[in-house]
């Protein structure tokens, strides 16, 4: 099991390189200017200029990859008289720059340049996505490490709330279908399911809001909770934010404003949940061991509580976790139609504004979350099935 | 098909001569699913390909300030938008966008995709593992994101749509040529071949392919209508089909800020063309699926 694991661990690396091979080229092997693709036609030379600089165009391509990577990293020595004190703030002067202290970390006044002290030496880094530097917007000029991690929070709450209904209201589903097979039940969800995964999400977002929002006026059409209400960040997810503070009425507020976008976003899934449940469980139900423990005498509810839904749900999980991953693509969409500011709306954003360091790190981000799940979709298989474990 | 049912004569007296195609063919379509499908997709490509040539839309000159947003009625059947432009008009010509649409981004998927995965398959070693992994990293991203970062490096408009979503369905073909390579390798018609002198290409083009045709036609079927799915999206995105041009995606994204004020109709009819359309491909493959590849379940 341990070796299969390492095994799987060490097989994530290269495709991890490999991502962020593609996302880095997606930017710099594209033919023309990606100064000029990214400004338009018309922009000035002079902005031109500007960008080529900020990207770090003007370097080998090589070099350019490993900056985006890694970024520019120093260890310089700091010695006693490098210690100033500026603004009343301890500090380090590190050639042309000053570094003031924050928490742990050391940056100078843009926070281009992190540092750590690491015995008497600083380990010093100027970008690269893995020390979690994701470079700055063109508009604006934040860094967009510091922006993700306000707005993450949101999608993720966002998403797990998806699966969460995908999962409550898929599963039975194929079940029911399953076990009432050719049935009117069956046959209806499983159009239902159907005419789920042909449906474009957006539109079913501007449907459940024209609805549920503006008809019926059950619930809100927009953003994560009605003005006026607050909740202290804790995780960012403000459900558990609020339950956390003991706010009822703030957690009240925070679900009806979830529920529209979190049903548009679990339509897919639930319906593709449900339709490989449905085949797993017929697939099982036709297996010997379910034939011999009913021939052994076992009521029907335990041959199927314990025997049929139990590995008919191996391969639903799988499912579960690469459907996780594509509702964060999903979630540009819905977020876009609910004013949900998470990343998807940034993101939606960012294209209009043609922001590209954001799409770059939101594509690179998401890529490898989703990387990670199915690592960890295939680990928690292996605990799940022992013919894998036992195989490797 | 109602020949074949109500005279059993004929269909025995066939059963010889006909091509294993053909015979899934009429598989295919006696199933309710793969007819409806068929049927839709039929509607949608008769109206996508005549509509210019039957009901041009100059798209330039199509302003009507003096009719904005109207609901349906007997001029307008689906109403107007904030232009006044007539929405039925619209939406009739939308299909040509997205058949386009649907048809390039499956041709340049499967014959990139099927060449990469039979090279694959039957070169195995490194050439297998670079092509491979490149798909495997390919597969690390979900589809719309893929697509949407590279039509935003690429930069916005029908064409680099295409080839974005073209380009993101390129792997799983890959996979599935790739698997069918390998396991034709060892096949004895293949062996055959190879015995009697014929050159790889000849082996590949005449035997391998038309032998793992059908679940490559399964796929391309679904996939047209995932393409007019991801190509709405881009549109919704505002990275697909630029405007004045009718484009669904595009069309109900522009409909949201009428919403408010109750036009309903405006997002009503481009989203349901949407969906029928991708309904329509889903069934017939999933019809097309079962009578030619059982083994093709999920």
């Amino acid at each position: 099991m341990t070796m299969y694991i390492m095994r799987r661990l060490v097989s994530t690396i290269p495709v991890l390189i490999g991502v962020s091979l593609l996302v880095f080229s997606f930017v710099h092997l594209i033919p023309g200017d990606p100064a000029l693709a990214l400004l338009g036609e018309r922009a000035s030379e002079e902005n031109v200029a500007r960008i080529r600089e900020r990207l770090g165009l003007n370097e080998p391509l090589p070099v350019q990859y490993v900056r985006f990577v890694v970024g520019k990293v120093t260890f310089p020595k700091v010695t006693d008289d490098m210690h100033i004190t500026a603004d009343d703030k301890p500090a380090i002067q590190l050639g042309d720059k000053v570094l003031f202290k924050q928490g742990q970390k050391w940056t100078d006044q843009y926070e281009l340049v992190s540092c750590r002290m690491v015995t008497s030496r600083l380990f010093c880094h100027e970008g690269g996505v893995i020390w979690g530097d994701l470079g700055r917007s063109i508009h604006g000029n934040i860094p967009v490490a510091t922006e993700l991690k306000r707005r993450f929070p949101a999608t993720a709450e966002l998403s797990i709330m998806a699966i969460i209904i995908a999962i409550l209201i898929g599963i039975p589903i194929g079940i029911i279908s399953a076990l009432k097979r050719n049935s009117l039940i069956d046959t209806f969800t499983m159009v239902g399911a159907l005419v789920g995964v042909s449906m474009p999400i957006f539109w079913l977002a501007i449907l459940l809001m024209y609805v549920f929002g503006l008809l019926l006026g059950w619930l809100p059409t927009g953003g994560r909770v009605s003005v006026g209400v607050t909740i202290e960040p804790i995780t960012g997810m403000y459900i558990l934010d609020s339950l956390l503070a003991h706010d009822i009425p703030a957690t009240i507020d925070a679900v009806r404003h979830i529920i529209l976008p979190a049903m548009a976003l679990a339509t897919i899934p639930l319906a593709i949940i449900a339709r490989m449940m449905r085949s797993s469980m017929l697939e099982v139900l036709g297996m010997d061991y379910v034939r011999t423990a009913r021939a052994k005498g076992l009521s029907e509810r335990v041959v199927i509580s314990r025997h049929v839904v139990r590995n008919a749900l191996l391969p639903v999980i799988t499912i579960i976790g690469l459907q996780f991953g594509s509702l964060l693509g999903g979630a540009i969409l819905t977020e876009t139609v609910f004013s949900w500011p998470g990343i998807g709306k940034w993101v939606f954003d960012a294209i209009s504004g043609r922001d590209y360091p954001i799409v770059q790190s939101v594509t690179l981000l998401i890529a490898v979350i989703f990387v990670l799940i199915n690592l960890f979709v295939d680990i928690s298989y292996a605990f799940l099935n022992p013919r894998i474990r036992y195989d490797s | 098909m109602t020949i074949t049912e109500t005279n059993p004569n004929i269909e025995i007296s066939n059963r010889g001569t006909e091509s294993q195609f053909r015979r899934a063919l009429r598989r295919t379509l006696r199933t309710r699913s793969a007819q409806v499908g068929l049927t839709i997709v039929a509607f949608f490509l008769i109206v996508g390909i005549f509509a210019p040539i039957v009901w041009p839309y100059n798209a330039r000159a199509d302003l009507n300030l003096k009719a904005r947003l109207n609901p349906p009625s007997l001029e307008h059947p689906f109403g107007t938008d904030d232009l006044g432009r007539d929405l039925l008009h619209r939406v009739v010509y939308g299909a040509n966008v997205s058949l386009r649409v649907a048809v390039l981004v499956v041709l340049i998927s499967m014959s990139f995709g099927t060449m990469l995965g039979l090279i694959a398959g039957l070169s195995g070693g490194i050439v297998d593992s670079i092509i491979m992994r490149i798909m495997d990293i390919m597969l690390a991203f979900p589809y719309v994101l893929l697509a949407i970062a590279l039509v935003a490096a690429l930069g916005p408009g029908l064409r680099n749509a295409m080839i974005a979503i073209g380009i993101v369905y390129i792997p799983p073909y890959a996979r599935l040529a790739r698997s069918m390579a390998l396991s034709a390798r060892e096949e004895d018609y293949v062996m055959a071949a190879r015995a009697l002198g014929a050159g790889r290409r000849r082996i590949l083009f005449t035997h391998i392919l038309p032998n793992g045709l059908s679940p490559i036609i399964v796929m391309a079927t679904l996939s047209m209508g995932t393409a007019v799915l991801d190509a709405a999206a881009l549109g919704f995105l505002g990275l697909g089909q630029q405007p004045p041009y009718p484009e669904w995606g595009k069309m109900l994204v522009d409909s949201m800020q009428f919403i408010l004020s109750g036009s309903w109709w405006v997002m009503l009819f481009p989203g349901l063309a949407i969906m029928l359309t991708v309904l329509g491909f889903n069934l017939l493959g999933d019809g097309l699926r079962d009578a030619l590849d059982p083994r093709l379940l999920l």
